[in-house]
């Protein structure tokens, strides 16, 4: 192909800013491919609403901008998950049809498997599915962890409906890529978060307020690790910080008497503290909020669950759960050889994340190119 | 009114060659310019039109460097590896490799540099693996080199474009005392007969103190009746008794105007300028130098050419016949002084300079490609890298080579690109590797 691919990606969150998860992503997702010499153009069924604002730093991110406003759900389909296509109006797919008869795109990206209904409205283009994470049965999983399922979930034969409906399929790490090849789909790639690696340009800011912090939104796999970090630490001999949507969360009442502080950016959170926490256990997908905190160059503390996918090979990075980092806390408070070790290990296994995730970008350029 | 020059070089009372060469090209330009000398760092200066850079291999030209990266102008290139000045100078000296990335050379080069970095000491070797003159050329308007086969060497290093401004002007005859053989030696108390053999200047290995000692000892096995002295200071451990010390230029002269024979060997050579061989030429000494580099093109009845296959034997051999017949050095030494005060005249040569001075004013530093690719270990420093960078324009990938854990801890301290990078550089894109850090960059 002698001239760049051009790409339709369609994702019903913002990309920018990229104050959450799955935005930070989406925003690298196309950052990535444009460093590549794509043209990337985006789609955003507007689920999240649409400031001028955001609306502004979109349109200056990206080749081109397009924007659906959102539609009501329907209802859930079955009593105890959502329909694969509950949440994808036919409208969405209308609207990338007509988008590719205008623009020609040589592929389509649609985010989340539960928006996949749209690659069935386009023929031509590549279609790939950049999944995030893995939502047959994720009720079930939440349940077990003793959380309620919220937000979208479905059985795991509807999530094989839709992974069926594109040509690859992208896994954020590599367990999920394997279990989502045992989920049926028949092409799967792992694509992996790219840590901007932000330390390489600037330090942290210097206005520590605690040793320890976790920055976290107020998910049920946070509130849960929280709890159980507050637990752990059953008295208050370790000073540590909250921040984040979390903190809005109702009825948060902690032991440890952590500092809560409201940032309004990320970088606010990462000069605030020495090191940086994250208890998570359970869950799936990657969690970017690991990724996001050795980006900033942080020494990070955590569970196997919070590092799955990076190739974390430090035992700071592999507790087996909340006590197990609040032991790591106590060591690293303790011991200036473990906090350097800790800090190198942190950059080391940010550069050699970064390192595979750009090799996972060319992978998938040069498929997009094929 | 003549035009300024600034002339950037040491100027005695350092005491180098490269500072008695620029002392008299000076008084030589200032028939055509009004000549500023700067010995020294400058700073806060506005950038002149005229710029002349005597640069040589040594630490004492680190200023000079620097200058040249700051105000491009003509540079005298006194010897075309710049090896020991970028090390002495404290500065990473793989900027220069010569090889091009992914040749054996490179490899060889790469490998070497890792066992320099380890402590291994400089061998003679390394300067054929490692040459800082690329940034050299990129930054001047023209250069000067005093022989063809270091403007060869340039340009089979560097290639054409870059080398496009290489002119050669020979050495400069120094001005001498007439005196003679008789008066010198009664002058410094020598014996008015016997025959008298010195070499002179800085003791560097190159110099073959190594073929001179045996070799002097074989002629005197051989019969030869001769005296060997080493006018200069004694950095290399010659024999008791040989050296002189440091000596001023007067007493310089009286040296070679007294000797029967002046060795001026060097090698390897890189088409480095030998200011005692001038000087020996200016007194008439008979010169003996090896057949090699710059001292090959000399004409083959000015001075003696020694092969350099033959070394120590051959200059035993050379000493024997010569001391002998001493009537025969001394006719090489005026054939010798006839060519030096046909060639390298001052006058003439600081005309030719001012050809070259004028002309370069509406020539460009030479220009490296828009987009190039620069490998260099992450444990490079900023002053290295800047100076690699200083080469260059337009779009550049620049590897910073090294594992992750290098890497890393190179950042560990202080943000790794901020300190590495001049604030100039515009970062487009960062990419780990598994060979390292790879740079997109955009250079003024």
């Amino acid at each position: 192909m002698s001239k760049p691919p051009r790409i339709l990606v369609v994702a019903p969150m913002h990309s920018h800013p990229p104050d959450q998860g799955n935005a930070a992503r989406l925003a690298a997702f196309g950052a990535a491919l444009r460093a590549r010499g794509a043209w990337v153009e985006l789609l955003y069924f507007g689920l999240e609403g649409l400031s001028p604002a955001r609306e502004a730093a979109m349109r200056a991110a990206w080749d081109g901008f397009h924007y659906l406003p959102p539609l009501a759900p329907q209802r859930q389909s079955f009593p105890c998950h959502w329909g694969l296509d509950d949440w994808c109006p036919a409208s969405l797919g209308e609207a990338v049809a007509a988008l590719q008869a205008r623009h020609a795109f040589h592929a389509v990206v649609v985010n989340y498997v539960w928006l996949s209904r749209v690659l069935e409205a386009v023929s031509g283009p590549l279609r790939v599915l950049d999944t995030h994470d893995l939502f047959g049965d994720r009720h079930m999983v939440a349940r077990r962890d003793g959380l309620l399922p919220s937000w979208y979930f479905t059985s795991t034969a509807d999530e094989a409906r839709g992974l069926a409906r594109a040509d690859v399929v992208l896994g954020i790490q590599q367990e999920e890529s394997a279990e989502l090849q045992r989920r049926g789909a028949a092409r799967v790639m792992t694509v992996g978060h790219p840590p901007g690696l932000r330390f390489l340009h600037q330090a942290p800011g210097a206005a520590v307020q605690a040793r320890f912090g976790m920055l976290a939104s107020g998910n049920p796999w946070n509130l849960g690790a929280v709890a159980a970090l507050d637990s752990a630490l059953a008295d208050q001999s370790l000073d540590w910080l909250l921040a984040g949507g979390i903190l809005r969360a109702p009825g948060l009442r902690l032991r440890s008497a952590p500092r809560r502080l409201a940032v309004a950016e990320a970088a606010e959170f990462y000069a605030a503290v020495d090191c940086v926490l994250n208890p998570m256990q359970g869950g799936t997908g990657l969690k970017i909020k690991t990724v996001e905190a050795l980006d900033f160059g942080a020494p990070v503390l955590g569970t196997r669950d919070a590092f799955a996918g990076l190739g974390a090979e430090h035992p700071a990075h592999q507790a087996a759960d909340a006590a197990g980092v609040v032991a790591l806390m106590r060591e690293w408070a303790a011991s200036a050889a473990f906090r350097a070790e800790v800090a190198l290990a942190g950059r080391l296994l940010a550069l050699r994340y970064a390192a595979e995730v750009e090799s996972q970008y060319d992978a998938l350029m040069a498929l997009l190119e094929e | 009114m003549r035009p300024a020059l600034r002339l950037v070089s040491p100027l005695p009372p350092a005491r180098n060659g490269i500072a008695d060469y620029a002392a008299l090209l000076a008084g030589g330009l200032a028939a055509h310019y009004d000549v500023q000398g700067w010995d020294r760092e400058q700073d806060g200066h506005a950038a002149p039109e005229r710029m002349l850079h005597q640069l040589g291999n040594s630490a004492a030209h680190g200023f000079v460097l620097r200058a040249l990266r700051r105000w491009p102008g003509v540079v005298t290139l006194h010897d075309p590896s710049l090896l020991w000045l970028h090390q002495q100078v404290g500065e990473e000296w793989l900027p220069g490799l010569v090889a091009s990335p992914g040749s054996a050379q490179a490899r060889l080069a790469a490998r070497r540099g890792r066992q320099l970095r380890a402590g291994e000491e400089l061998g003679r070797s390394d300067h054929l693996l490692f040459d800082a003159a690329a940034a050299v050329l990129a930054r001047s308007r023209a250069v000067v080199v005093h022989s063809r086969f270091a403007a060869a060497r340039l340009r089979t290093l560097h290639g054409a474009a870059a080398t496009a401004g290489v002119v050669v002007i020979p050495h400069l005859l120094p001005p001498v005392r007439a005196i003679s053989r008789t008066e010198a030696r009664r002058a410094l108390g020598w014996p008015a007969d016997g025959f008298v053999l010195v070499s002179a200047g800085m003791p560097h290995p190159a110099k073959r103190f190594d073929w001179i000692a045996p070799a002097v000892e074989a002629a005197r096995r051989a019969g030869a009746r001769l005296r060997y002295l080493h006018a200069g200071a004694d950095d290399i451990a010659l024999p008791p008794g040989v050296a002189t010390g440091w000596l001023p230029a007067d007493m310089l002269d009286l040296h070679i105007a007294a000797c029967d024979a002046l060795l001026c060997l060097h090698f390897p050579s890189h088409g480095e300028a030998s200011g005692v061989l001038a000087r020996g030429l200016a007194m008439g000494a008979c010169c003996v130098v090896a057949d090699t580099a710059g001292y090959a093109e000399l004409p083959r009845d000015a001075v003696l050419h020694l092969p350099v296959q033959q070394g120590a034997a051959g200059l035993a051999a050379a000493l024997t016949g010569l001391s002998a017949n001493p009537a025969l050095a001394w006719a090489i030494g005026a054939a010798g002084q006839r060519f030096g005060a046909a060639e390298m005249g001052v006058t003439s040569v600081a005309a030719r300079y001012r050809d070259v001075i004028e002309a370069s004013l509406a020539w460009r530093p030479a220009s490296p490609s828009e987009t190039g690719e620069l490998i260099l270990p992450v444990s490079v420093t900023a002053a290295a890298l800047e100076g690699a960078l200083a080469a260059r324009h337009g779009r550049l990938r620049l590897l910073l080579a090294g594992s992750g854990t290098q890497v890393a801890a190179a950042g560990l301290e202080a943000p790794l690109l901020p300190r590495l990078l001049p604030p100039w550089v515009r970062v487009r894109q960062v990419r780990m590797l598994d060979a390292g850090l790879s740079l997109d960059l955009v250079l003024p």
